[in-house]
C-alpha cells in the first residue's frame, strides 16, 4: 500500500519527494521548505524543529517524513496516534544519501525512478572521481559553520565532497566538527571553502575577510578562499550532491574539465 | 516540698564555642513575677532561650514542675510555657488569626480547623488584653503597642502556667509601657500566671516584680527582692555608671536615678552619700 | 488602603470561583487549537466514535495536555507556596533550589550520550528526574551535615548549584552537534506535549498526593510565619517540618521538570497572587495555589498553541511574560506582604 497522503517535516524530504515526481501526493510541509519554489504553496505544519501535531492529524496523512531535527517527543506522539512516521537521519556519506533516497522511493511507490536517479548520480560521481584520481591531493578546509568554527567531519557526506573532488580534508581526525582557527593555521590548507548557513553572501564574505588576516596560510597567499552556496552543501538529494561535488571539484581542481 | 514552678539548676549554656551563661540557679515560685535585669550582653535573652528550650543546656538542668524540660516533647512544653519574644514579622494575617495560632499546641493529631472552644478562648484573651477593636485588622496595620498586646494575647491563648517575656516594653512610649506591665500584673493576679521576664528599665523592673535577678557577663550577681538587689553599689558595679538610689514615694520600692557628670562632682565635693536610707540626702554644705 | 478582606467563612465562594475558572480554562483549552471546535460539536464528536480525526485531536492531543497542565501547574504552584512559607522569602520559587538546573543537566547528558537510543524516549523524563533528585540530595545533605546552616544559606547554596548546573549545560551545548543542541534547547524551553500517558498519570497522581500530604503541614507553616523561634515556641518540630517541606517541594518540582521541561514563574507568581486573594493562612493557600496554578498553566498553554498558529510558542515563554506582567501590575496596585 503506497502512501497517498504525505507530510514532510523537513526541506530534504520535500526536495526528494519532488525529485521522485510524487509531489501531487505531498499535502503539507514546513515553512522552511522553499525548494523547489512550488513547495512554498503547500499547507504548512510548522517549522523544522516544531511541528503542529493537531494540524498534521487533521490532514489525515498516511506517511510522515521526519528528519533528525524533529523532536523525539513529537515523533513518539505521532506514532502513538497510529501514524506511519519514518525518520531520516542526517546521512554520513553519499551511499547513505542514496540508500535513504531508495527507501523513500519504496515507501511512495517510486522505487524504479529512485533507482534510476541513484544510478545516474553514481555514474556522474564515478566520472568525477576518475578525473581527479591521479592528481595531487590538495589540502582543503571546508568550513560549514561559524561561532563556533565548524568544519566538515569525516562521518558526514560533506567530507566526500573533498575526497571525491581530489582533496584531503585537514579536519579528518576531528570528532564533532568544532575547530580552532589556530589549528587551521598550523595545518596550512591550500584551499578554504566557506559554506555557512544563514545570510548568504554577507556571512560568507565576513568569514573570508577573517581568513585574510592570516597571510601565512597558503590558501590566503594564493587567493584560494571560496564561498559556495550553503544550500548546495546542506540537505542534498542525490542530484544536488552531484551538483555540489561538481562545484567543489572545479574549485579544488579548476584544471579538470567537467562536462554536462 | 518546693512550690517552685520553674527551677533552673546550675545552668551553663552558650552558642558555638562561646559560653554565655555560667552556673545560673533560680527557683521561680508559682504566681511569682521574676524579672531578669542586667546590661546588654549579660545573657538575659540567652537565659529565656534556655528556659523555653530553644537552647539546650551544656551543664545543669531546667525543670518545670519538677520535670526536665529537655525531656518533654515540644508540644507538651508549649502547653505550659508561652513566650512573647522580641521578634516581630509583619505578617498579613489578622489579629484574630494570629491569636488563634496560640491554640496550635492543643490541636489533636489530624485536627485541621480550630474548635469552638479555641475560638472562645481567643476571644476571651483578645478582650482581656484590650485589643478587641482591632480584632480584624492585620498585624502590619497595628501600632507597636497594639502589636505587643496582640502578642501577649496569643501567648495567653496557650493558657500557659509560665509566661516568658523578652523586653515587652522595648520601643514603646510610657503610656504603653505601663499599660502592658499593668496588664501583666493583672494576669499574674487574676489568672495565676507565673511570669519570668527580661526588662532593661530598672525602675519598671523594680515596680512590677516580686523578685529580681541581676546578671553580669553571664553570671548572677544578685537575686532577691528589689530592695535587696537594687543597691547603688550593685548597680554601679554591674552597669559601670554612677547612680543614686532612693525610694519611690508612692510604692516604697527602690528607684534608680541617673547621676550626670556635673552632679557627680558636686556630690563628691559635698561628701554626700548616694544611698537613700529613707532620709533625703543632705544637700547643705558643711559649715 | 483597604484590601479585599476575606474571612474564613467567606473563603468558600473563592474556591467555588476557582473551580469554575479551572473548568472554564479546561473547556476553553479543549475547544481551542489549530481549529476551533465549539462545545456543541465536542459533545457530538465524543459520542460519535473513536475513529474520526477530530476525536483524536480532542482526546489524544488536547486532553492529555490539559491533564498534564493541571498536574504540572498545580505541582509547581504548590511547591512554590510550600517553599515561600518555609523560607519566608518572596523570591523563592521551585527553581531557586537548583532543582531545575539538575534536571536540565540530566536531560542534556541524556541527549549527548544518546541514552534515549538505549531505553527509548522514557530516558528524557527519567534522566531529568534523576538529575533533579541528585541536586536535592546534595543540597539537603549539605544542610544536614552543617547543622548551623540557616535557611538563607540553604537558599544561597541552591542558587549556586543552579548556576553551576546551567553553566555545565551550556558547556555541553557548546560542544554538541547542532541536532543535539536543538534537542537540549527545546527541552529546556518547556512544553506540555509529553506523549507517554503513563507518565501523565504518574504526574497527576504525584501532584494530587503531594497536595494531600502537604495539608498535614498547614499548621506548622502558619506557625512558621512567626519565625523559627516563634514556631518552636508553639511546639512545632521545625527541623522535621523543614525536611518534609523540602522533600515535598523537590519531588513535585523534579517530577514537573522532568515531564514538562522548565516552565518558570508559575511557582513564583501564583502563590503570591493567591496570598492576596485568600490571605496567608496555608489551610486555604495551598489548595488555592494548586487550583489557580493549574488554571493558569492550562490557559498559558492554550495561548502558546494558538497565538502564532501553526507555530507553537514554548509555554515557559507565555508563563513568563503573562506572569511577569500580572505580577508587576498587582505589586504596584496592592501591597504584597508575606
Amino acid at each position: 500500500m503506497t502512501a497517498q497522503r504525505i507530510v514532510s517535516l523537513g526541506p530534504i524530504n520535500t526536495e526528494n519527494v519532488y525529485l521522485l515526481n510524487a509531489h501531487d501526493r505531498l499535502i503539507a510541509n514546513t515553512i522552511y521548505c522553499v525548494n523547489p519554489p512550488e513547495a512554498k504553496k503547500k499547507d504548512k505544519i510548522g517549522t523544522l524543529l516544531q511541528a503542529n501535531i493537531e494540524k498534521i492529524i487533521s490532514l489525515k496523512p498516511d506517511l510522515v517524513l521526519a528528519t533528525s531535527l524533529t523532536r523525539p517527543r513529537q515523533v513518539a506522539k505521532l506514532k502513538r496516534l497510529g501514524i506511519n512516521v519514518v525518520q531520516f537521519t542526517q546521512p554520513a556519506s553519499f551511499d547513505e544519501i542514496c540508500g535513504q533516497f531508495i527507501e523513500l522511493g519504496q515507501l511512495i511507490g517510486r522505487e524504479k525512478r529512485a533507482r534510476r536517479i541513484v544510478h545516474e548520480a553514481r555514474r556522474a560521481i564515478e566520472t568525477i572521481r576518475q578525473k581527479t584520481a591521479g592528481r595531487s591531493k590538495k589540502k582543503v578546509f571546508l568550513q560549514v559553520g561559524t561561532r563556533p568554527l565548524f568544519s566538515s567531519v569525516e562521518d558526514s557526506f560533506t567530507n566526500e565532497f573533498i575526497t571525491l573532488g581530489g582533496g584531503k580534508n585537514i579536519a579528518k581526525g576531528s570528532l564533532q566538527g568544532v575547530y580552532s582557527r589556530e589549528k587551521v593555521i598550523a595545518q596550512n590548507p591550500d584551499l578554504i571553502i566557506i559554506a555557512i548557513m544563514g545570510t548568504e553572501g554577507i556571512a560568507g564574505e565576513k568569514e573570508q575577510q577573517k581568513w585574510m588576516r592570516y597571510p601565512s596560510i597558503s590558501a590566503v597567499k594564493n587567493n584560494n578562499i571560496h564561498i559556495v552556496d550553503p544550500n548546495l552543501v546542506c540537505s542534498p538529494t542525490p542530484l544536488t550532491f552531484v551538483e555540489a561535488l561538481r562545484k567543489i571539484t572545479s574549485i579544488i581542481h579548476p584544471e579538470v574539465v567537467l562536462d554536462e | 516540698m518546693s512550690k517552685a514552678l520553674l527551677e533552673i539548676k546550675r545552668l551553663s549554656c552558650g552558642y558555638g564555642d562561646k559560653t554565655i551563661l555560667r552556673d545560673i540557679s533560680l527557683a521561680v515560685d508559682t504566681e511569682e513575677i521574676v524579672t531578669i535585669i542586667g546590661p546588654n550582653g549579660s545573657g538575659k535573652t540567652t537565659l529565656l532561650r534556655a528556659v523555653s528550650r530553644i537552647l539546650a543546656p551544656r551543664e545543669g538542668k531546667v525543670l518545670l514542675s519538677g520535670v526536665d524540660i529537655n525531656k518533654m516533647t515540644p508540644e507538651k512544653l508549649a502547653r505550659q510555657i508561652a513566650v512573647v519574644g522580641q521578634f516581630r514579622e509583619p505578617v498579613a494575617m489578622t489579629v484574630k488569626e494570629y491569636v488563634l495560632l496560640g491554640r496550635i499546641p492543643f490541636y489533636t493529631r489530624f485536627q485541621f480547623i480550630e474548635t469552638d472552644r479555641d475560638r472562645a478562648l481567643a476571644d476571651r484573651y483578645i478582650r482581656l488584653t484590650g485589643i478587641a477593636e482591632c480584632e480584624n485588622k492585620r498585624l502590619n496595620e497595628l501600632s507597636g503597642g497594639q502589636m505587643q498586646l496582640a502578642a501577649i494575647a496569643r501567648a495567653l491563648a496557650q493558657e500557659p502556667k509560665l509566661l516568658l517575656l523578652d523586653e515587652p516594653t522595648a520601643h514603646l512610649d510610657i503610656t504603653h509601657q505601663t499599660r502592658i506591665l499593668d496588664l501583666i500584673r493583672r494576669l499574674n493576679r487574676e489568672l495565676s500566671i507565673t511570669v519570668l521576664m527580661v526588662l532593661h528599665d530598672l525602675n519598671l523592673a523594680s515596680e512590677y516584680s516580686h523578685r529580681l535577678m541581676l546578671l553580669k557577663e553571664g553570671q548572677q550577681v544578685a537575686c532577691g527582692k528589689p530592695g535587696q538587689v537594687l543597691t547603688y553599689k550593685a548597680v554601679e558595679e554591674v552597669y559601670d555608671t554612677t547612680v543614686l538610689v532612693d525610694k519611690n514615694p508612692l510604692s516604697g520600692r527602690p528607684h534608680v536615678f541617673l547621676v550626670t557628670e556635673e552632679q557627680q562632682r558636686v556630690s563628691d565635693i559635698l561628701g554626700v552619700g548616694r544611698q537613700a536610707s529613707g532620709v533625703r540626702p543632705n544637700t547643705q554644705p558643711k559649715a | 488602603m483597604s484590601r479585599t478582606n476575606l474571612r474564613s467563612g467567606s473563603r468558600l465562594p473563592v474556591f467555588l470561583v476557582l473551580l469554575i475558572v479551572l473548568s472554564g480554562t479546561g473547556v476553553l483549552a479543549l475547544c481551542t487549537g489549530a481549529t476551533f471546535i465549539p462545545i456543541r460539536e465536542i459533545i457530538s464528536i465524543l459520542t460519535s466514535g473513536k475513529e474520526s480525526p477530530d476525536y483524536t485531536i480532542l482526546m489524544h492531543i488536547r486532553m492529555p495536555r490539559i491533564i498534564l497542565g493541571f498536574a504540572v501547574g498545580g505541582s509547581l504552584s504548590l511547591a512554590g507556596a510550600l517553599l515561600q512559607g518555609m523560607f519566608r522569602n518572596p523570591l523563592v520559587e521551585p527553581y531557586t533550589l537548583g532543582i531545575s538546573g539538575g534536571a536540565s543537566l540530566g536531560v542534556a547528558l541524556n541527549i549527548l550520550f544518546k541514552w534515549y537510543a538505549v531505553i527509548g524516549t522514557i530516558a528524557y523524563p527519567v534522566s531529568g528526574f534523576i538529575g533533579a533528585l541528585m541536586v536535592m540530595f546534595f543540597v539537603y545533605g549539605l544542610s544536614v551535615r552543617q547543622q548551623r546552616l540557616g535557611l538563607r544559606d540553604i537558599l544561597l547554596i541552591g542558587v549556586m548549584v543552579s548556576f553551576i548546573a546551567s553553566s555545565v549545560v551550556m558547556l555541553l551545548m557548546a560542544i554538541s552537534k547542532s541536532e543535539d543542541l536543538h534537542g537540549i534547547i527545546f527541552w529546556i524551553m518547556g512544553s506540555l506535549d509529553e506523549p507517554n500517558l503513563t507518565l501523565i498519570y504518574i504526574a497527576v497522581g504525584v501532584s494530587l498526593g503531594g497536595l494531600l500530604i502537604s495539608h498535614l503541614f498547614c499548621l506548622p507553616l502558619n506557625a512558621l510565619s512567626l519565625g523559627e523561634e516563634g514556631a518552636r515556641h508553639l511546639g512545632i518540630q521545625v527541623e522535621s517540618t523543614r525536611r518534609w517541606l523540602f522533600f515535598l517541594a523537590s519531588l513535585l518540582t523534579g517530577l514537573s521538570v522532568s515531564v514538562a521541561g522548565i516552565i518558570g514563574f508559575v511557582g513564583l507568581v501564583v502563590p503570591h497572587f493567591m496570598r492576596m486573594v485568600v490571605g496567608p493562612d496555608h489551610r486555604f493557600l495551598l489548595s488555592g495555589s494548586f487550583l489557580a496554578g493549574a488554571a493558569f498553566l492550562i490557559l498559558c498553554d492554550t495561548l502558546a498553541r494558538t497565538i502564532i498558529s501553526p507555530l507553537e510558542l514554548p509555554v515557559g515563554v507565555v508563563t513568563g511574560i503573562i506572569g511577569g506582567i500580572v505580577f508587576v501590575y498587582a505589586l504596584t496596585r496592592k501591597q504584597v506582604v508575606l
